[in-house]
């Protein structure tokens, strides 16, 4: 497998205060890369620096040093101009944690659907817009008709992260990086959501980064788990390597803190 | 043995302008002493709700449409709300609101606002009341200093267990907590819980009612749990049992998309899937059993008549034809 | 049209709306009723209101009522100019501020300083000095008016748009590739836009008091009629010491019932689009 992802010696530091500067490091110096095709979780709890990182990679926060490589080329540096960013954009997306604050309220589904045709090089008329729109929205389970013309107050959380989901099965980049894609989706329908994460990838063979602090979660859906925290990567494995043997005592504390659903602590 | 809470056809509504929510509707459930009730359900099942009537907290448009609320053996609705609620308030029923912490004003100092909130329930001086708080913080292992600080200078661990401890100072029958966990990392949350459980070992309240989405949490030291569904329990039964053999779909269903790292929970997502559909709307249930548009066992019954609450097994209570028909 | 249903049942907003409709309404349609030039000659000086003249006779014997029907048409007009230019400036210029940043905000930002500094009266002195008494218009008045009150707007405009960028819906726009242009047009002016209406009543309102106030003081409007020039008129002429109310009491009247309408309108349109407490 190729590497499609390369990251290194990426650090973000934040300084606060006027007189006196004090320095935050949120991402500090780290290094992975991912290779195409997998399911990689980069896990950390609060304050960890995760989502820095995503952002990072998303190219939607500057890192302070550091470099990221998408199929070889350097993202903050070798990126220029509009049609340069475009194409980044359209290979490598993202899905974010709140389904609520990530839709315009004044939008349509519809208009948020179509906007991702501004990544697109191709020009297509109305009616292949709409196709493939409609496509996509079937892809993950909503019925296009019900959902087009509605506002996203008027759905709930789960559909709409349903068509957050939606919109990367009309973009297919080969990326998509998912900012706890379930944390604030109720539990029964997590599994659904997760379930099309896993068809992207057999669809479309799309790679796909998750940041999320549920160690669950990752143990379940991902070839590959990364402990961040304090802004470092700790420890690097396969889930059961990292669930069933883990080398660093961050990430010992952090599964045995993990509530069970067939063992009490106090019993 | 006598029940510190006892629920019988419990009903109430948000009064809303397109509607009624029937967030509670015809809850019947008994606390006993000495027990933890775990309270789990999605969101919108009325748990919440549930936990504020429990409380008496009637703020519109929630309204107690129908029912009784029997409390350490008093019918406390057959008087007013506002005498009720006096009686109550602090020494029987004693409620941590979700996220109770970010609404009290960050200039006050946590022994001051301990004072203001007892000193109005019991009218007790408040060095007298700041003697007990002081005291309570070291029987439940917090350090004594956090009397004197800020609220924002606490980390939200400790600010729960600082709200346990200002919830149980004057030894409530039941302490009501709504989701105290999940805002929470997970190493802060097991702090949590070790002071909730200890709290409860050492009868500081008689009993717990404990309110929240996820199974996981609450198990680790409910007694019982009770599984909510748009806004009538539909199982009720011992924690080790419910966990292991749940009875109702719908807590089938629940217990199925809980994803910790254990071989045995692995090993069954790979197998069983998701449940479609979402909660229905509450203004508008759906008639029969609530749960059947999205029950895989759904009959014709489910969709006419409402399914009785009936004992299957000793202590285990399920709401659900499947074993109605029996 | 929810929102427009939900508007027409607050009393406050119909009640402003209604007094300011009205006005609206007699500046349009009165001097095609009442056909009355208000620069003809039509009688003795001072002559009070009576059947034929209903709102009395001037200091220059012109028909009072005819004079307030063109003020009320010439003092909007001044109003809708001025308010115009003002938000038109004040929006683009913060909005593309809050959005471009860096130079661009910091330039625009000291241009808007130099602005909020410099008051109308100042402006319209120095161009009074130049300027040939006959070119002082409704047209000229407004830009003056208008070109000096956009500055506290701009950035009123550039940090509400600061705060709806930090939203997560505008990464996923960026995300989308959508520009600049279209995170301003398409994001942040729909979710502004009861912010634009009332800051448009506000100015506009401002708008109409400075002129009166510039008028009065001698260096505003000359040519066209507004109520600014009908109360300079009456200052001049010292009709208040001498009793002679019909000339001060209704455009006094008509500038208060304006004010107060528009207030009206805005503070609801706010009070409707803050964030409100309430449950989730």
């Amino acid at each position: 497998m190729s590497t499609i992802l390369e990251v290194k010696n990426l650090a973000k530091i934040y300084e606060i205060g006027y007189i006196r500067k004090r320095q935050i490091v949120a991402v500090d110096k780290v290094s992975f890369s991912v290779k195409k095709g997998e399911i990689i979780s980069l896990v950390g709890e609060s304050g960890s620096g995760k989502t820095t990182t995503a952002r990072m990679i998303l190219r939607l926060i500057k890192p302070t040093s550091g470099v990221i490589k998408f199929m070889g080329r350097d993202i903050w540096r070798d990126l220029r101009g509009g049609s340069d960013l475009r194409w980044y954009w359209r290979n490598v997306n993202g899905v974010f944690q709140d389904p609520f604050s990530s839709f315009n309220p004044t939008h349509r589904i519809r208009d948020f659907m179509y906007r991702a045709f501004n990544l697109f090089n191709e020009k297509l008329d109305r009616d292949t817009k709409e196709r493939l729109v409609r496509e996509a929205l079937q892809m993950v389970g909503l019925i296009p008709d019900e959902v087009l013309n509605r506002r996203p107050f008027e759905l709930s959380g789960g559909m709409r992260q349903r068509v957050m989901i939606a919109r990367i099965f009309l973009i297919r980049p080969m990326l998509v990086i998912a900012d706890e894609p379930t944390s604030m989706i109720d539990a029964t329908l997590r599994l659904g959501i997760l379930r099309l994460f896993s068809k992207l990838r057999e669809e479309i063979g799309t790679t796909i980064m998750f940041i999320t602090h549920d160690m669950g979660l990752a143990y379940y859906i991902s070839d590959r788990i990364m402990v961040m925290y304090r802004g470092k990567i700790i420890e690097e494995g396969t889930p059961d390597e990292i669930v069933n043997n883990p080398k660093h005592e961050y990430t010992r504390n952090l599964l045995d803190s993990i509530p069970k659903l067939y063992t009490s602590w106090f019993k | 043995m006598g029940y510190v809470v006892e629920t019988i056809d419990l009903r109430a509504y948000y009064m809303l302008r397109r509607g009624s929510v029937k967030a509670v509707d015809g809850v019947n459930l008994k606390i006993g002493e000495r027990e933890i009730v775990g309270v789990v359900g999605e969101s919108g099942c009325g748990k919440s709700t549930l936990s504020r009537v429990l409380a008496l907290d009637f703020i519109p448009p929630l309204k107690l449409v129908g029912g009784k609320i029997i409390i350490d053996g008093e019918d406390v609705t057959s008087i007013p709300i506002s005498e009720a609620r006096k009686r109550i308030a602090g020494t029987k029923i004693s409620l941590i609101p979700q996220s109770a912490m970010n609404a009290i004003i960050p200039v006050t100092r946590v022994k001051d606002y301990i004072a203001d909130v007892v000193k109005e329930k019991t009218g007790l001086p408040r060095e007298k009341i700041v003697d007990m708080a002081r005291k309570r913080f070291e029987e439940i292992g917090l350090p004594p200093i956090a009397l004197d600080m800020y609220p924002f200078e606490l980390s939200g661990g400790m600010r729960q267990r600082v709200l346990i401890a200002l919830a149980t100072l004057l030894n409530p029958s039941l302490l009501i907590a709504d989701e105290p966990t999940s805002a929470l990392d997970v190493s802060t949350q097991k702090m949590v819980l070790t002071t909730l459980y200890n709290v409860f070992k050492m009868g500081l309240t008689k009993s717990i009612m404990f309110i929240t989405h996820d199974i996981a949490t609450v198990r680790q030291i409910a007694t019982r749990i009770v599984v909510m569904y748009a806004g009538k329990i539909v199982e009720d039964g011992p924690t080790e049992d419910l966990i292991h053999n749940p009875f109702h779909p719908y807590s089938k269903a629940l217990m199925f998309s809980i994803l910790t790292p254990e071989p045995e929970v692995r090993k069954r997502v790979e197998q069983t899937g998701g449940i479609a559909g979402e909660p229905p709307s509450l203004i508008n249930p759906p008639p029969g059993c609530r749960f059947h548009p999205r029950c895989p066992y759904a009959m014709d019954v489910c969709r006419r008549e409402e399914p009785p609450m009936i004992e299957v097994e000793k202590g285990r209570f399920v709401a659900c034809w499947l074993y109605a028909k029996k | 049209m929810s929102i427009l249903t939900d508007l027409f049942r607050i009393p406050k907003f119909v009640a402003g709306l209604a007094i300011f409709l009205t006005i609206v309404a007699l500046g349009l349609v009165g001097p095609l009723i009442y056909r009355v030039s208000p620069t003809d000659i039509v009688g003795p000086r001072y002559t009070p209101p009576s059947p034929s003249h209903p709102l009395g006779i001037d200091a220059l014997g012109r028909d009072v009522l005819a004079q307030l029907l063109y003020g009320i048409r010439g003092s909007l007009l001044v109003g809708a100019v001025a308010a115009g230019i003002a938000l038109g400036l004040s929006l683009f210029l913060g909005t593309i501020a809050a959005v471009f940043g860096g130079l661009v905000d910091k330039v625009i930002m000291v241009i808007s300083e130099v602005f909020i500094i410099i008051p109308s009266l100042l402006l319209m002195m120095v161009l009074a000095a130049y300027l040939s008494p006959g070119a002082r218009n409704i047209w000229l008045v407004g830009f003056v008016i208008g070109i000096t009150s956009w500055g506290g707007w701009a950035r009123g405009f550039r940090s509400r748009t600061m705060s709806i960028l930090q939203s997560e819906f505008i990464k996923m726009a960026i995300l989308s590739g959508a520009s600049r242009v279209s995170i301003i047009l398409r994001d942040i002016v729909p979710i502004i836009s009861p912010y634009i209406l009332a800051s448009f009543a506000m100015l506009f309102t401002s708008a109409i008091t400075a002129e009166v106030g510039l008028t009065i003081v001698g260096v505003g409007m000359t040519k066209d009629i507004t109520l600014g020039l009908i109360l300079y008129i009456a200052q001049l002429y010292a009709n208040i010491t001498q009793g002679i109310w019909w000339t001060v009491v209704p455009p006094t009247l008509v500038m208060i019932l304006i004010y107060l309408s528009l207030y009206l309108v805005a503070i609801s349109l706010d009070e409707y689009f803050s964030p409100k407490l309430g449950t989730a």
